[in-house]
């Protein structure tokens, strides 16, 4: 089981169990499944470009290779940013109390590439962030379920359903000035390079 | 990634207009300082190196095959990098199908018990449509928004001529004085989810702006689960 969420507001610490939620757990799921012709259902598998080989599940797998093709395990490996330049691991965040940021503005929510949902069960029954949650405020605090080579953001929400962390990437939003125009997207014919002289 | 929108806003004036999604800044990578590296996938083993085979090839004394050789390497071609595959489909034999295989749709409840099996449906592409996105009318408030619904994803819209600025401008204006989310709604009767490509994922959009002097931010919030506790009985469309 997974260590809790631990926040503090102010002087007072609380705790709460996880679980993350997905689409699949509230409605189901809708999936495509092959059959053959006596309604048996099949199983995907793939073929070498030659045809030489197939590969089905538990034939393949994924690594690192260096440029002389040698493999790389993952331990030996580091995070590398944008810049080239070398970056720490990050522990996961679970079981260490986190500094709670807010009330946040509703609209900072949105600032948010949302990655996961987790359902939050507090081991208090009563606080003020209870009490504050209850009443809309929002709160934010870094999060990380694991090590990793980022932290996250968790945004802390309640509603009439239960208390639940919102935890993403931050993401930018920029404004559109009036003077700036955007031409639209190619329609696909228009990309193509066919050159359709019948026309001329 | 870009796409066309053709949206009507409160008054039924429509026009198309170009939304982008939004994405945060990449993660770093995986590497070594002085030995870069890619990620490959490659061969583990063959049709003949599977448990199956072996245990049919060498029976009761599969275990002591093991043990004193490597049967279940092919050292010919395991290791090697495998791209540009061809997809295909194996009947539960294990058989290559040669005609292409028979579709259905199964429905799951949120227990991952069956609810249903169907003839695949097919959604098609709706944003870009004749009939235009509409505002429903179902106006609500930015901070009950955000505590009902899980925003997957969001795109910003922008304009592409001067008509086009002042149809945007006029939404970011409108939704920013009474922060509030519009939902948008698509088909005949502009109720119906947004889907960006046929038999993609139909999400439920919402309109949300702000403006700054002449400057405006209007984003397109996608949604595909509200916030819920889930519970065993939990049922609804998949």
């Amino acid at each position: 089981m997974a260590k809790p969420l631990v926040v503090v507001l102010g002087s007072e610490t609380f705790s709460f169990g996880l679980s993350e939620v997905e689409r699949a757990d509230l409605y189901g799921t809708r999936q495509r499944l092959p059959t053959d012709d006596k309604g048996r259902t099949c199983t995907r598998a793939a073929l070498t470009a030659d045809g030489s080989l197939l590969v089905a599940s538990g034939m393949s797998g994924q690594g690192y290779f260096n440029a002389k093709g040698h493999y790389v395990p993952r331990a030996r490996l580091v995070g590398i940013d944008a810049q080239g330049l070398v970056v720490e691991n990050k522990p996961s965040t679970l079981g260490l109390p986190q500094a709670l940021k807010g009330p946040v503005e509703p609209s900072t929510l949105l600032d948010l590439e949302l990655l996961s949902v987790y359902l939050l069960e507090p081991e208090q029954t009563q606080g003020l962030l209870l009490e504050r949650l209850k009443a809309g405020d929002i709160y934010a605090c870094e999060f990380n379920y694991a090590a990793s080579l980022e932290v996250e953001q968790a945004y802390i929400v309640a509603n009439d359903q239960g208390i639940f962390a919102l935890v993403g990437k931050p993401l930018a939003v920029g404004w559109v000035e009036e003077g700036t125009s955007f031409a639209p997207p190619l329609e696909e014919a228009e990309a193509s390079d066919d050159l359709d002289f019948e026309m001329l | 990634m870009t796409h066309n929108i053709h949206l009507a806003n409160a008054k039924g004036r429509d026009a198309y207009v170009t939304v982008a999604t939004l994405k945060a800044k990449p993660a770093p990578k995986l590497s070594m300082p002085e030995d870069p590296v890619v990620f490959r996938r490659y061969l583990t083993s063959t049709e003949a190196g599977t448990n199956a085979a072996l245990t049919a090839q060498f029976g009761e004394t599969y275990a002591t095959q093991l043990v004193q050789g490597d049967p279940e390497v092919d050292m010919e071609q395991v290791g090697q990098y495998i791209e540009h595959l061809q997809r295909v489909y194996l009947d539960p034999e294990g058989h290559v199908l040669t005609v292409e295989p028979n579709m259905i749709e199964l429905l799951t409840n949120p227990d991952g018990s069956e609810r249903e099996r169907r003839a695949p449906q097919d959604m098609d592409a709706n944003i870009a449509h004749a009939l235009p996105v509409r505002w429903t009318g179902k106006r609500i408030d930015l901070s009950e928004a955000v505590r009902k619904f899980s925003f997957k994803r969001r795109m910003q819209l922008r304009h592409s001529d001067g008509l086009t600025y002042e149809f945007l401008f006029g939404m970011a204006k409108e939704l920013g004085d009474t922060r509030s989310v519009m939902l948008l709604g698509s088909g005949d009767k502009g109720t119906g989810p947004l889907v960006f490509q046929t038999n993609g994922r139909p999400y439920r959009g919402f309109l949300e702006g702000q403006v700054q002097g002449t400057s405006y931010r209007l984003t397109l919030l996608l949604s595909d689960m509200e916030l819920k506790r889930p519970t065993p009985s939990a049922g609804g469309a998949a």
